[in-house]
């Protein structure tokens, strides 16, 4: 990354598309990141979490339903 | 996705990466905001949609000059700290809020998120149109022509063919969002009362907080934090390339982006408060109607200006709200989902980009449907929706795998953490409203 803000100059802007190198050097840390995102794998979720997550989708159902009442009461 | 189409995609972003990078190199701060803002000012503005400044209407209109404008600011300040996180989410991982969420919590987990999204994007963008109609109505513009209308701006996104350009050219529209300001001058406001009420939340609403009020406090919630709002700002950063090096211009973006929406929200509650003085019940009016009743207080040029801002909002926030539909389909699909690539590239993503804009608009189209019942409970949906959306981000914003050193600090947990009691303790006390007869705070 260091090395692409030394060596990009502005003149050469419109053959950027030819210049696949120097996409890779601006883009380093995007690639890098890319990599790193494919090799990641499910999140070890502790039991916890678990419940916190089922609590908040139930909250969401419930929620739902209340909001289903209240559109019935204002409209009869 | 081919190789070809992602080279191209990352050919684009080069060309804006390299413009920051000289920026940065050649200390031209100004230069380098120019370019690095874009994302957290669309999202912000982009959330004072139709709805919401229907909902900021009846509360200016309601309860007038008080206690809702410094609400409405706190919920911009909850609002920056929840899209900040999605700045770093995006700047570290590069990818969008929907990938991160099937990659770490499996597709069971993430169809609930994606459920939640469509949902809610769906609603929202009906109302997008419903305020596009009313704007447009207002001027004598047919329905049909303003929902194609609508349309074909959602649309200009196939056309651009550059993030880069799309962001200008949205940002530009989002920014007539500010048109409320002007309106909010010709109503004459005590401005002593305005900043009084800043300062001491007074006067409260009157008749406390039943549960008319309480539906205004979560629709005026839900017009500032929203799940769409997590989707695309972090499916935007990533579009965008913007990298760790870019945080902090990213927080300033987002900062910048609430306090002009904040301005906005702040100016359509004064510019109706005019209703309320004059004893006027706007409890049940729609969208247009607010224009209308204001004519004797602001004048027809004022009344013009608050139909135009109404239109602009829901066109700002029916494309911003399409765009991130596609990106969270192009990430859960694995398709193409970049502005930055053609059309005939990622078919997939543009078509959904403006078939759920035509749904949406068409559903406005149909003679008798509900419009009015689903402007209302739309930012409540939104609202009820958000303790999980926000789960989710704390949690891979506390990912040490993705984050690295960019994680969470306890800080921003326990803020992040308090806007997530907050809204679910909203939404408990709008249930008891309902539930329970007679239900007042």
């Amino acid at each position: 990354m260091v090395r692409a803000e030394s060596t990009v100059n502005l003149s050469d802007l419109s053959d950027l598309d030819a210049q696949k190198i120097w996409v890779d050097e601006v883009l380093a840390e995007h690639r890098a990141s890319q990599v790193q995102i494919e090799q990641l794998g499910l999140l070890k979720l502790s039991t916890g979490l678990k419940g916190l997550m089922w609590l908040l989708r139930l909250y969401v159902i419930f929620m739902v339903v209340v909001v289903i009442v209240n559109v019935f009461q204002q409209t009869h | 996705m081919s190789l070809k189409t992602i080279e191209e995609e990352n050919s684009a972003r080069a060309r804006d990466r390299i413009n920051v990078l000289h920026a940065r190199n050649r200390h031209q701060w100004w230069r380098l905001i120019w370019l690095l803002v874009g994302p957290g000012i669309l999202v912000m503005l982009g959330e004072n949609d139709a709805p919401s400044m229907l909902s900021y209407s009846a509360s200016g209109s309601q309860f007038g000059i008080g206690f809702f404008l410094p609400f409405v600011a706190l919920t911009f300040v909850m609002a920056f700290i929840a899209q900040e996180i999605t700045v770093r989410l995006g700047a570290v991982s590069k990818t969008g809020h929907a990938d991160l969420i099937y990659r770490r919590f499996g597709r069971f987990w993430g169809n609930f998120a994606m459920g939640d999204l469509i949902f809610t994007n769906l609603l929202t963008l009906v109302t997008e149109f419903v305020g596009i109609v009313a704007g447009a109505g207002y001027f004598g513009i047919p329905d049909t022509v303003a929902v194609l209308g609508g349309v074909g701006i959602v649309s200009l996104a196939l056309v651009v063919g550059r993030y880069w350009l799309w962001e200008r050219v949205t940002l530009l529209m989002a920014l007539g969002n500010l048109i409320f300001i002007p309106v909010a001058i010709l109503s004459h406001p005590a401005w002593g009362q305005v900043a009084s009420s800043f300062a001491t939340w007074h006067p409260l609403p009157a008749g406390g907080f039943g549960s008319n009020t309480l539906i205004l406090l979560l629709a005026d919630i839900g017009a500032t934090i929203t799940p769409w709002m997590l989707f695309f700002q972090q499916g935007a950063v990533s579009d965008k390339g913007l990298t760790t090096k870019d945080v902090t211009h990213g927080r300033v973006d987002t900062a910048v982006g609430a306090l002009l929406a904040t301005m906005a929200a702040a100016a359509c509650i004064v510019a109706t408060a005019p209703l309320y003085l004059h004893h006027m019940n706007a409890s049940q009016f729609g969208t247009a109607q607010f224009a209308q009743a204001l004519t004797p207080y602001i004048g027809h040029l004022g009344s013009a200006l608050f139909a135009l801002g109404i239109l602009e909002a829901g066109l700002v926030a029916a494309t911003t709200i399409s765009t991130s539909s596609a990106y969270a389909f192009g990430e859960v699909t694995r398709r193409a989902h970049s502005l930055n690539v053609p059309a005939k590239k990622a078919p997939a993503f543009y078509l959904v980009l403006i078939l759920i804009a035509m749904v949406a608009g068409g559903i406005v189209l149909i003679p008798g449907f509900p419009l009015e019942a689903v402007v209302i409970m739309v930012n409540v949906i939104a609202v009820l929706t958000m303790p999980p959306a926000i789960g989710f981000l704390l949690i891979l914003a506390n990912d040490s795998e993705i984050m690295g050193r960019y994680k969470s600090t306890r800080l921003l947990n326990t803020l992040g953490i308090g806007v997530g009691l907050f809204v679910s303790i909203a939404g408990i006390i709008y249930a008891l409203s309902v539930i329970v007869p007679g239900f007042t705070l």
